[in-house]
């Protein structure tokens, strides 16, 4: 379960508040979306989660499964299963992908006091997985993210959430820069990972995403809060009506 | 006696101002800086070793090594023979020396020179003349210790349809410069890599001269810098085209990272082009490592130290090439670091 509760965030030591007295408790088992208008703070909210540095938390708390995440390093939240799939996905020239997130997949079963993934398994795993996502093997031959497109670095978020089966996922706007075919297919993904024990935020300023992944409730997040909450049903409204009302 | 100190290059030089050889000599006090170099090269086959006259030259590194090595060994390889085991001058550590290395027509040599000493003064001025259609590989090391004052100078002559593809990884010391002069003579195609990782107080500089005299050569020159702690990294680059060298394609890149405060980079790149029909570029840039990459890294999991080791060694790979063995090296450096 990840439980916040009345976080507030700043930028520039302080002089601009981003999220502002922000609580939502998302239990296991339950996938929930965040809808907004453009600089709501929706990704903030998700680098605070994960502690990326230049936001200082100034109040509210924090949980992941009763821990505290905002005592962690970025690395140890990850361990703990917490993933994000980034709005703006980063490349990193000279890393191959494989090698990059055997890496990270080993990185995280040591600091869980687990033994490494054989490369074999290793292999086997990143084949299927790369399959069901319709990507090619070039794709994960070439160094992270290097010349992809748009909608191939979001699938190759997607790609690497589904190798580290994480047990908390935020995807911060994985719709962005997908075709109908590349949006089925991420939402394919993601269905598949819905699980009793892992929990979801999805983050998106369209309802496109929530078509295809349905979920257990919706949140309008604007100036930093959640100004509302609902089902469903809720996504359908703000598609029609706008964010006006929450301005 | 022959008073050495006064006639080392200082930083009163162009060529020298970011490496005071003089005063980084008087500090150390080297006991043997006007030592021969011992210096054994084995004959093989297709490959003789004699004496030979010195020949002096440019500056007082080069006459120290014709005046006070024990004599200048020439190596030659024969036309027409290709050598597929290395030519290893491995360890050279003290003292004066001069060595002419001449592969004939259409033969072939690599040559290793991967050096680590503990202190002292090494000054090596080594000369390799690559007649028509004949190949040299170069790969340099130093590995030294931090009291080390080491000055390498290899002058390349290449003639029509030669290749020369060098490969150079220093880990600095008091003061190390290594200098490639290179005489483009013909059509010839020219591969340069390097890179420095210094730490401490360690002095690393590159330096490399293209000289262009004939048309249609190709060079590719890169380096790769990254410095820490008090270091300080020089590259010094230049390309003098001169008015035949039409149709010249060189390019020219220095990249280097800065991951302290307290670190120095010095680059000069330069172009001196006298031909009008050319294609010749250089870069430089001084950065520091992407805390944006850094961040995804670590959220994927991987931890802070291990996260900078794996985009510096990519930094590096990218620009110094993926020979294995440089690439352990660069590896075991950065797991000093961490
Ligand atoms: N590091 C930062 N420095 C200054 N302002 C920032 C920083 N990060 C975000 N902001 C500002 O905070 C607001 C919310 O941004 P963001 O979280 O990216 O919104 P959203 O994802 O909802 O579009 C915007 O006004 C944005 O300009
Ligand atoms: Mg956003």
């Amino acid at each position: 379960m990840l439980k916040i509760t009345n976080l507030t965030a700043t930028v520039d030591d302080g002089a601009k508040i981003i999220l502002n007295g922000l609580s939502l408790t998302v239990p296991k088992g339950e996938v929930h979306a965040i809808m907004g208008p453009n600089g709501a703070g929706k990704s903030t909210l998700s680098y605070v989660l994960t502690g990326r540095d230049g936001y200082d938390v100034t109040d509210g708390t924090v949980t992941l499964n009763g821990e505290d995440l905002l005592e962690m390093e970025p690395e140890e939240r990850a361990a703990k299963g917490l993933f994000l799939s980034f709005q703006y996905p980063l490349e990193i020239p000279g890393v191959p992908t494989l090698t990059f997130l055997r890496t990270a997949m080993n990185a995280q079963l040591k600091a869980r006091g687990e033994g490494p993934i054989s490369a074999p398994d290793f292999m086997k795993k990143a084949r299927a997985i790369g399959k069901q996502l319709k990507m090619t093997p070039e794709m994960l031959r070439r160094p992270l993210n290097v010349g992809f497109s748009g909608g191939e670095k979001k699938r190759m978020e997607i790609f690497q959430m589904m190798m580290l089966e994480p047990s908390f996922l935020v995807m911060d706007e994985t719709d962005s820069g997908l075709d109908v075919d590349a949006l089925r297919i991420v939402a394919d993904g993601v269905n598949a990972l819905r699980s009793p024990d892992r929990g979801m935020l999805i983050i998106t300023h369209y309802q496109r995403l929530l078509d295809y992944i349905v979920p257990d409730a919706v949140h309008v997040l604007s100036g930093g809060q959640i100004k509302a909450s609902g089902g469903a049903d809720l996504a359908k409204t703000l598609e029609k009506e706008g964010y006006d009302a929450y301005v | 006696m022959f008073d050495v100190v006064t006639h080392l290059p200082h930083r009163g030089l162009e060529e020298w101002k970011w490496s005071d050889l003089k005063s980084t000599v008087e500090a150390q006090k080297p006991d043997d800086l006007s030592q021969p170099m011992q210096v054994d090269i084995a004959a093989r086959d297709g490959l003789t070793v004699t004496h030979t006259e010195p020949t002096d030259g440019l500056d007082a590194m080069t006459n120290m090594a014709a005046i006070l090595s024990s004599g200048t060994l020439t190596v030659r390889v024969p036309d027409d023979v290709r050598h597929e085991q290395p030519l290893k001058l491995t360890d050279l550590r003290s003292g004066n020396a001069q060595i002419v290395i001449e592969i004939g027509k259409d033969a072939s040599l690599s040559v290793e020179e991967h050096h680590s000493a503990d202190a002292g003064f090494v000054n090596l001025d080594v000369r390799y003349i690559v007649r028509e259609g004949a190949s040299l590989t170069r790969s340099v090391v130093t590995q030294d210790g931090a009291d080390v004052i080491r000055h390498v100078r290899a002058s390349v002559t290449l003639w029509a349809d030669a290749t020369f593809k060098q490969t150079q990884l220093t880990f600095g010391s008091a003061l190390t410069r290594l200098e490639t002069r290179v005489a483009c003579m013909g059509k010839v195609s020219v591969e340069m890599s390097g890179a420095y990782l210094l730490s401490d107080k360690r002095h690393a500089d590159i330096t490399n001269y293209i000289d262009f005299a004939t048309p249609g050569s190709t060079v590719r020159d890169a380096v790769a810098g990254v410095v820490t702690d008090k270091a300080r990294g020089v590259f010094q680059g230049k390309f003098n085209v001169r008015r035949p060298a039409q149709q010249t394609d060189a390019v020219m890149r220095h990249d280097a990272l800065m991951l302290s405060d307290t670190a120095k980079i010095n680059a000069k790149p330069e172009l001196e082009i006298y031909a009008d029909d050319v294609l010749c570029e250089h870069g430089n840039t001084i950065g520091q490592l992407d805390e944006q990459a850094m961040f995804y890294m670590r959220q994927r999991g991987i931890p802070k130290a291990q996260a900078r080791a794996l985009l510096i060694e990519a930094f590096v790979v990218a620009r110094l090439g993926e020979d294995e063995a440089m690439v352990a090296l660069v590896r075991d450096w950065l797991d000093g670091q961490s």
